[in-house]
């Protein structure tokens, strides 16, 4: 490659070589100190990796040939325009990329951009990847026009679209974008009259920072929702005819948080109260296997379930303390799992009555019973070699356990030796795979496990013994398909 | 009986109505315009009374609306958002339309004016383009020491190092580019040293005064293509003498383009000690900020970048500290009188009670320009001269600068009253004429001077006008008249109509047009 840029720097950020690639894409440095980084970079690029810059620490001063690969980067762009052909000013464009990170696939916002006095819009510097566009909004007016009010009842407002048709992903393309593509992705939009929704915020305090969202379903409505800050008054407004959930969150910590549902018709909805809640405290206890301290250990709760919203996805997390207890400050309701990050020794979870490690524990605006966690009294052990030559080295390897409707697992990178030992497993059966860069297995999606079935082996671990497991690299074409 | 007494009431009660009617135009090709959203509202309270549609010759008719003024707006796809009688987009003035016995608000003609744009590549050094940069369409104001340039619109470089500028009124534009402030990759120099792109001006010029001019007309597009050049960055070891409250602060540079605007010209850096590092910076001269949360200004300084490292130190000195004597005119204390300084982005910041005295003082005040309001409840007070020591005073403005003392004079008239009036030519109302007053005396600064636009009948309001001798003027097409240049105001005094204002609860004039040059 051409024109990439090439520097050894030391650890004070020091430039000590440099060279711009020619038309061979090659570069030598002679004599280069150890305890430097090799770095290697080109705008509208990126490495494997996902990183902007492709870098290498220098340990040792013996010779070293690198081979750098970095990807070119994408575009979508495209014309939104209305019912007539006029082209609608000010429109939010999305990309939303969907990847598969912890064993789910995740579509979020990769990317945005506003549509031009044309119409037009331009999403630049996209991984390649799979992505969802989506325009949504409200045709920018009151330009200029400072004493116009922000909305008028009845404006037009115009999507969500997703393309090529459809209000939701299910009737949506996923779009390809392979390295250096641009892609065009038109829009035709008809507007709908739409109204706000005014109201104020409860249990609010002068200094939250609120941010308000319009849903319907897990869909994001295109609404802008301002919040007054001294007084708690909101306008969510562009919103047009429907139900919808209304939902406002502060920033910071504690995160407060309240949702309530809204019905539009063909007027403004005013009157609205939202109660911003910091949730509730969870508290629980763990039992170890002889009545032992468990070091340094936590307990997270993330959403259940795979359409979790993403603040209930996020982990909530509470240490244990020296007599085996813990306390997860500010859950919000919902269905969580919860797990010790990284053992898969956990044999019982109970609430009351309520079998947690396999149904998963519901918390309401009460809370729940407190949590008694039992660690495993039997353990086996599992040692897991990667095939796939010199690249299984750098692999990952990921194990499942799959309790009733939950899935547990735990993720670690091969040891310099070849050979990972897992050994303070319950007994039961698990899953096994290797993978490089990010997960690409949607290991929490029942249906994806059980379609990769050739891909991943499946070991029981018996009490006392060791299982031993063989899993390969996946070509790099699958894993970047999958990602 | 039950039937004609309620239609009586009714007749009685209903108040009289006209008809609001006319077309919509292009104003330049004068072509009718179909589809266009008319809505009316309150001129005063600016609530909605009525919406209509133009039809396909333009036309467009509110049939029956009270006795009133209203503004009226036209909002269409690919034109900006306006209101009836502006003379060009963004400007200040408009007119409203007035309804009432006697006037004929039916053949009323709406010239929409189309924007325009400007577009334009940024590229580096290798003709290479550079992506994400902030671009921004300035204009010029003001002479002499009260010039300033203020930021219209703002675009992003995409990828292809593209940008557009839209919904620009007619003008004479600078483009100005800022650096990569949001960059995650170093660039270095053809010698391998640490480089960056300063803050630069179409065509490629860093220093404002080379900086070329776009002009664009309405509906034109203009092109203006910014080469950056590369530039050895250097670092700012800084220091934050003052505490930082609730242990947020953040450290950022900007590039002093010209006041009130300012450009960022680096990231912003969390502050988690005393001790901070902004890198990458290009040589010049900067202010640099410290800010707490929700943005509140701890500190500022102008520092110049050149040696690496640059040692900076802020918040160790205390800031200026500014004291103002009002002479309130025609009141016999300051009681009941507030002195605020309205900020860059137009924000009381600070405000304060006059005592008995007409004295106050604001204690530490950050640098920068400020413009003084004297005011009682809701009524403002015309300021008749600001005066200060060496520097302070700028236009309609003062300046506070970094350390010292400032001691403000400000002389203001709390007996100012409004005037009304009406400009008739050749027997019948003007609407859509800039009217002017300005006092008699030479010496007088544009603070006292008085402006506002013609609405439908003919009349107009001057605010807070303090007794006075004065010229007025009403001008059909001189809005080119830059009333703050000498040379032009020289000019224009021989054609002055002399008023003698006293006050009174009706102060009211008629003008005629004065005589204009094409």
């Amino acid at each position: 490659m051409e024109r990439a840029s090439v520097a050894v720097i030391d650890l004070q950020e020091r430039v000590l070589h440099h060279a711009l690639t020619g038309p061979d894409g090659r570069f030598s440095f002679p004599k280069v100190r150890p305890l430097t980084r090799l770095r290697v970079w080109r705008r509208g690029y990126r490495d494997e990796s996902q990183r902007n810059v492709w870098e290498k620490f220098l340990s040792s001063a013996t010779s070293a040939e690198f081979k750098v690969k970095l990807f070119e980067l994408g575009a979508v762009t495209g014309t939104v325009t209305g019912e007539n052909g006029e082209p609608l000013l000010g429109i939010t464009v999305q990309a939303l990329s969907s990847k598969v990170s912890n064993g789910r696939r995740q579509v979020s916002q990769y990317a945005y951009n506003q549509t031009n006095d044309l119409g037009q819009y331009r999403l630049w510097h996209l991984s390649p990847g799979q992505y969802y566009v989506k325009a949504l909004g409200r045709r920018s007016v009151s330009l200029g026009v400072g004493a116009m009010p922000l909305t008028r009842e009845g404006e037009l407002a115009y999507g969500p679209q997703y393309f090529p048709s459809g209000a939701t992903k299910e009737e949506a393309a996923l779009l390809n974008l392979q390295p250096g593509e641009t892609l065009q992705v038109d829009f035709r939009l008809s507007g709908r009259p739409a109204f706000s929704i005014r109201g104020r915020l409860l249990q609010h305090t002068l200094h939250d920072d609120v941010q308000g969202e319009v849903r319907q379903g897990t869909e994001t409505m295109g609404s802008r929702v301002k919040v007054e800050l001294a007084t708690g008054r909101f306008e969510a407004a562009d919103v047009p005819a429907g139900s919808y959930i209304l939902s406002a969150r502060t920033r910071g910590t504690p995160v407060r948080r309240g949702e309530t549902q809204v019905t539009v018709g063909s007027a403004d909805v005013n009157g609205v109260t939202l109660n911003l809640s910091a949730g509730v405290t969870v508290k629980g206890a763990i039992r170890a296997a002889g009545g032992g301290r468990v070091d340094m250990a936590s307990v997270e709760l993330s959403g259940a379930s795979l359409d979790s919203p993403p603040e209930r996805y996020s982990a909530n997390t509470g240490s244990v303390d020296s007599s085996n207890e813990f306390q997860i400050p500010n859950v919000l309701p919902g269905r969580y799992k919860v797990q010790l990050p990284n053992r898969l020794d956990v044999a019982e979870i109970r609430s009351g009555s309520i079998d947690v490690l396999r149904e998963g524990l519901t918390i309401t605006e009460t809370g729940c019973a407190p949590l008694e966690l039992t660690l495993a009294r039997e353990r086996g052990s599992l040692e897991v070699e990667v095939a796939g030559g010199a690249q299984a080295r750098t692999a990952w390897v990921t194990v499942v356990r799959i309790v009733g409707e939950l899935v547990y697992s735990q993720s670690q990178p091969m040891p310099p030796e070849g050979l990972l030992s897992l050994t303070e497993l319950a007994p039961g059966e698990y899953r096994v795979f290797a993978w490089r860069f990010e997960s690409p297995v949607e290991y929490e999606n029942p249906a994806v496990l059980e379609s990769l079935a050739g891909r991943i082996a499946t070991i029981v671990v018996r009490n006392g013994e060791t299982a031993k497991a063989t899993v390969a690299l996946p070509s790099e074409a699958n894993e970047g398909a999958a990602r | 009986m039950i039937a004609h007494l309620w239609l009586a009431t009714l007749l009685f009660v209903q108040a009289p109505a006209y008809p609001i009617a006319g077309t919509v135009v292009h104003s330049v090709t004068g072509v009718p315009l179909a589809g266009v959203r008319m809505s009316l509202t309150v001129s005063r309270s600016q609530k909605e009374v009525a919406r209509t549609i133009s039809a396909d010759d333009g036309y467009f008719r509110f049939a029956s609306v009270p006795a009133g003024k209203y503004s009226l707006v036209a909002e269409k796809a690919g034109f900006v958002t306006q209101p009836y009688g502006q003379r060009s987009l963004y400007a200040r003035y408009s007119s409203a339309i007035v309804t009432a016995e006697g006037e004929n608000t039916e053949g009323i003609v709406f010239r929409m004016i189309p924007s325009a744009a400007i577009t334009g590549k940024v590229t580096d050094e290798l003709n290479e383009p550079l992506p994400g940069l902030t671009i921004f369409a300035c204009l010029r104001s003001g002479h002499g020491d009260d010039r300033r340039v203020h930021i219209l619109h703002r675009a992003t470089t995409n990828d292809l190092g593209e940008y557009r500028l839209h919904s620009l009124a007619k003008g004479a534009y600078f483009i100005a580019v800022t650096g990569r402030v949001w960059q995650s990759q170093d660039i270095l120099d053809a010698s391998g040293q640490r480089a960056g792109y300063a803050p630069a001006f179409h065509p490629g010029v860093s220093d404002f005064a080379r900086a070329e001019v776009v002009t664009v007309e309405p509906g034109a597009q203009a092109r203006a293509d910014v080469r950056m050049s590369l530039a050895k960055t250097v670092t700012i070891q800084g220091r934050f003498a003052g505490a930082i409250p609730e242990g947020r602060a953040q450290a950022f540079l900007m590039a002093p383009m010209g006041k009130p605007s300012r450009l960022l010209v680096s990231e912003l850096v969390n502050l988690s000690g005393p001790a901070f590092t902004i890198r990458d910076v290009p040589p010049g001269t900067y202010e640099l900020t410290v800010a707490g949360g929700s943005q509140k200004v701890l500190a500022r300084k102008t520092v110049t970048v050149e040696s690496d490292p640059t040692e900076v130190t802020l918040g160790d000195a205390p800031m200026a500290s500014v004291r103002a004597k009002v002479q309130l005119r025609g009141k016999p204390s300051g009681a009941g009188f507030l002195i605020g300084l309205l900020d860059e982005d137009s924000r009381f910041n600070p405000r304060r009670m006059l005592d008995e005295s007409g004295s106050v003082d604001f204690g530490e005040v950050l640098p920068g320009r400020y413009t003084p309001v004297v005011y009682s409840g809701t009524v403002e007070a015309a300021l008749l001269s600001i005066t200060a020591g060496p520097g302070v005073v700028s236009g309609q403005s003062i300046v506070v600068p970094e350390a010292g003392q400032v001691d403000l004079r400000i002389v203001a008239d709390a007996d100012s009253f409004n005037v009304s009036g009406k400009v008739v030519h050749a027997g019948r109302p003007r609407p859509g004429v800039i009217v002017v007053l300005i006092p008699r005396s030479e010496n007088a600064t544009a603070l006292t001077y008085r402006f506002d636009q013609t609405d439908s009948d003919g009349s107009f309001l001057w605010q807070a006008v303090p007794p006075g001798d004065y010229l007025a003027f009403a001008f059909e097409h001189g809005e080119a008249a830059d009333y703050a240049d000498e040379a032009v105001m020289n000019k224009l005094r021989a054609k002055g109509r002399p008023l003698s204002l006293k006050g009174g609860s009706n102060t009211e004039v008629r003008l005629e047009l004065t005589a204009e040059e094409q």
